[in-house]
């Protein structure tokens, strides 16, 4: 009987330590692995049932997450083989995870690029190898409530001087209201470095990977924010708001106190979602201008990337499983329907016909395609003019955008000056950015 | 079969064993060795004590920021764990009196530490201590201005302590018990000697309870050091990393976008020498302060 129960307590043992091992590969199973709020999920799993339909011998496991904790998630299962097939990856992470070979050369798979712009796969290249299919490009626009502005009786503002304006007005109506009102280090950086970039024509990051702005500049660039500050644009201190995520802020979804936002126009509907009747109250506003007419500081990078685990150039099968997957991700008329445009607004010729022609719904009306349209508009403007905003890839590196917005949360929560905030942000930023680099 | 019978123990305390190398064991002198390589241009190198250095350097990656979470984690728990001590033995010393309801006390006391720092609990929070949260609502009432408890360093600190503080209740539990323990003699020959109440309490009653103290306070100070989820739920080290304690800056390290396990493993192996460092001063002291009756 002991030994009965020595076998039972051993076999037990092993069970539980082989229990952490792995699973069987199946070259007909594709997993894919995504972030994404819940409209995202639905449409994304629609599309998957209709490719079991479509290609009955494919079975793929869709594996749905939020953003917050998605990368790490993503870090570690890399880290240990353990990827899902395909991933959706943000750009810039082929450069922070690169340099241990985490990702397939798309190439492999024999995927038609021809439909998209001749540079569009160019950030996401390394050592000649094409890390990532490109989803959509993104960049940030100032998207607005326009029934606080109707309110107050203020007009949409295309510039800069008139976005002071209508903050005074806003103001005047209620003093607790604000044109924009609070906007995070990340946005407030970025709005900063468009106005920087409209003034000077610089990047953030020169060709020399070193901040490309001066100290005059930026303190060009923090006196702007204080007058932002001071006329009811943006709140006076970030102290004073709620500390609830932009678009779960009830400043924003529940009492309209800010009347607009700068955001992704590939995240618009985050926002959108939270506020009631949100899609008939946001106007989309563009990128405010020194002077009307102008096509200025709008920065671009590709908002997201379907990435391929190099596990699945193992086997033929699986190659050709992974490649039609991601061909009816992206160009299958009744897919691309479904998903829409919940992961912005792809570039492939192919893909913007499908959604053009679909005679259901107009794409081109939502915020997103109305965000990119301007994206790429002021964008292919300015390169025309010799100015190149494309978003340096290491730009969002955890470590490094630690360095200017660390000192620029400080100064928006009044815990330092702008010249303190300047003299940390230049103290260390082209060291730092050096490190990221290398390491 | 005496052979059999020597043998039964150790092969039921082997599912234990394996797991404790597997996942203490093992981690722990990994991370030890990891912390000596560093990352250099995609290559992993041996580097020796040099991310130890460069922690105490301010201009390096992770210096200043983690020279930053050590002053954080030490005063939160040079704030919490007295706080947590004080407010726990008051409870049971009023507990341990013979009042109606005294069970339900106990229990409604000791339910916020079931609870624990719980999702719910730390979102509950965060909206308490909001600009318009309760709290400030509270003060309104009084024509008090609200204050600005998570946009402020001081005010952050408040609500991450006051989370920590709130669950006194196994703490509060183990006083309870050391109070009963006190031989009633001793009050009863004090009382007749003329002693107040106060002075049974500092003369009698702390003496006699040094040894739970000293209990309560190791295990408090240990836990407090290594605090994650109040501050990573309700203020995720804000503002301007003012509440950003060891444990939130290894995560962010190790595990965001960074991938840095390198750096992470050199500031988990301080924190734990920190942690030894405080322990093993706070027990060669006690020999100090605390009384043993045997």
């Amino acid at each position: 009987m002991k030994k009965f129960w020595i076998v039972v307590v051993l076999a037990s043992s092993i069970f539980l330590l082989t229990a952490c091992g792995g699973k069987k590969d199946d070259s007909n199973t594709i997993s894919f692995s995504w972030w994404g709020t819940s409209d995202r999920n639905v449409a994304t799993y629609q599309a998957i049932e209709l490719f079991e339909k479509k290609y009955p011998q494919y079975k793929v496991e869709g594996e749905e997450a939020p953003w917050s904790g998605y990368q790490q998630t993503l870090s570690n299962r890399l880290s240990r083989n353990r990827e899902a097939d395909v991933f959706q990856i943000n750009y810039n992470w082929v450069y922070s995870m690169y340099g241990i070979n985490q990702f397939l050369d798309i190439n492999e798979l024999g995927l038609d690029l021809s439909k998209y712009p001749e540079d569009e796969h160019t950030p996401i290249t390394v050592d000649s190898k094409t890390l990532a299919l490109s989803v959509s490009e993104t960049g940030y626009v100032f998207y607005l409530n326009k029934d606080l502005y109707d309110k107050a009786g203020a007009t949409i503002p295309k510039t800069w001087d008139q976005l002071i304006e209508a903050g005074k007005k806003i103001g005047a109506y209620n003093s607790n209201k604000y044109a924009l009102g609070r906007l995070d280090a990340q946005q407030v950086a970025m709005l900063m470095f468009s106005y920087l970039s409209q003034v000077t024509g610089k990047n953030v990051i020169n060709e020399a990977n070193q901040l490309a702005f001066s100290e005059q500049e930026l303190q060009m660039g923090f006196g702007f924010l204080n007058e932002l500050r001071n006329n009811n644009v943006l709140i006076q201190s970030n102290a004073t708001d709620t500390h609830n995520d932009g678009p779960s802020n009830p400043n924003w979804q529940l009492y309209e106190n800010y009347g607009g936002i700068m955001t992704w126009n590939t995240s618009i509907s985050e926002y959108e979602n939270t506020l009631p009747g949100g899609s008939e109250k946001i106007v989309m506003a563009g990128m405010f201008q020194q002077n009307e007419g102008e096509q200025k500081g709008m920065y671009k990078k590709i908002s997201m990337a379907y990435a391929v685990s190099p596990r699945v150039a193992a086997t033929k099968e699986k190659t050709a499983a992974v490649k039609a997957f991601l061909e009816f991700m992206t160009t299958d008329p009744e897919a691309v329907r479904i998903l829409g445009v919940d992961r912005g607004v792809s570039n492939n010729t192919e893909t913007q016909q499908i959604l053009l022609d679909t005679e259901t719904t107009d794409f081109t009306k939502s915020l997103e395609w109305q965000g990119h349209n301007v994206v790429q508009n002021i964008f292919t403007d300015q390169i025309a003019k010799g100015v190149d905003l494309y978003i340096h890839p290491y730009y969002e590196h955890d470590t490094f955008r630690l360095i200017y917005e660390a000192p620029i949360e400080r100064f928006l929560f009044g815990n330092a000056t702008a010249q303190q905030a300047i003299t940390d942000i230049n103290r260390r930023f082209n060291t730092e950015l050096s490190n990221v680099m290398n390491n | 079969m005496v052979g059999e019978k020597k043998w039964v123990p150790y092969v039921l305390l082997l599912p234990w064993v394996i797991g404790f190398i597997v996942f203490k064991l093992y981690p722990f002198i990994n991370s030890f060795y990891m912390s000596l390589f560093k990352r250099i241009r995609g290559m992993v190198e041996f580097v020796g004590f040099q991310n130890y250095i460069d922690l105490f350097d301010k201009d390096s990656t992770w210096g200043e920021l983690f020279m930053n979470s050590i002053k954080v984690t030490g005063i939160y728990v040079f704030v919490t764990v007295p706080l947590i001590l004080i407010v726990s033995l008051l409870v049971a010393y009023i507990l341990s009196k013979k009042i109606k309801g005294v069970g339900l006390f106990r229990t409604a006391y000791y339910i916020p530490t079931v609870l624990g720092a719980n999702i719910a609990v730390v979102i509950l929070w965060r909206y308490i201590f909001q600009y318009n949260g309760l709290i400030n609502q509270f003060l309104m009432i009084f024509g008090l201005k609200p204050i600005s408890w998570l946009g402020t360093g001081w005010g952050a600190m408040t609500s991450i302590v006051a989370l920590r503080v709130w669950q006194f209740g196994s703490t509060m539990l183990i006083f309870l018990n050391a109070l009963k323990n006190v031989p009633e003699s001793l009050y009863e020959a004090a009382t007749i000697d003329g002693a107040s109440k106060t002075s049974q309490f500092v003369r009698i009653t702390l003496p006699m309870i040094t040894p739970i103290i000293l209990f309560n306070g190791v295990m408090r100070l240990v836990d407090s050091f290594q605090v994650f989820n109040g501050p990573q739920l309700i203020t995720q080290g804000g503002p301007s990393d003012s509440t950003r304690v060891i444990n939130m800056l290894i995560y962010q390290v190790a595990f965001s976008g960074s991938n840095d396990l390198y750096t992470g493993s050199a500031m988990s192996w301080i924190l734990f020498v920190i942690i030894m460092i405080f322990t093993v001063g706070i027990f060669r002291s006690s020999k100090y302060w605390v009384y043993y009756q045997d």
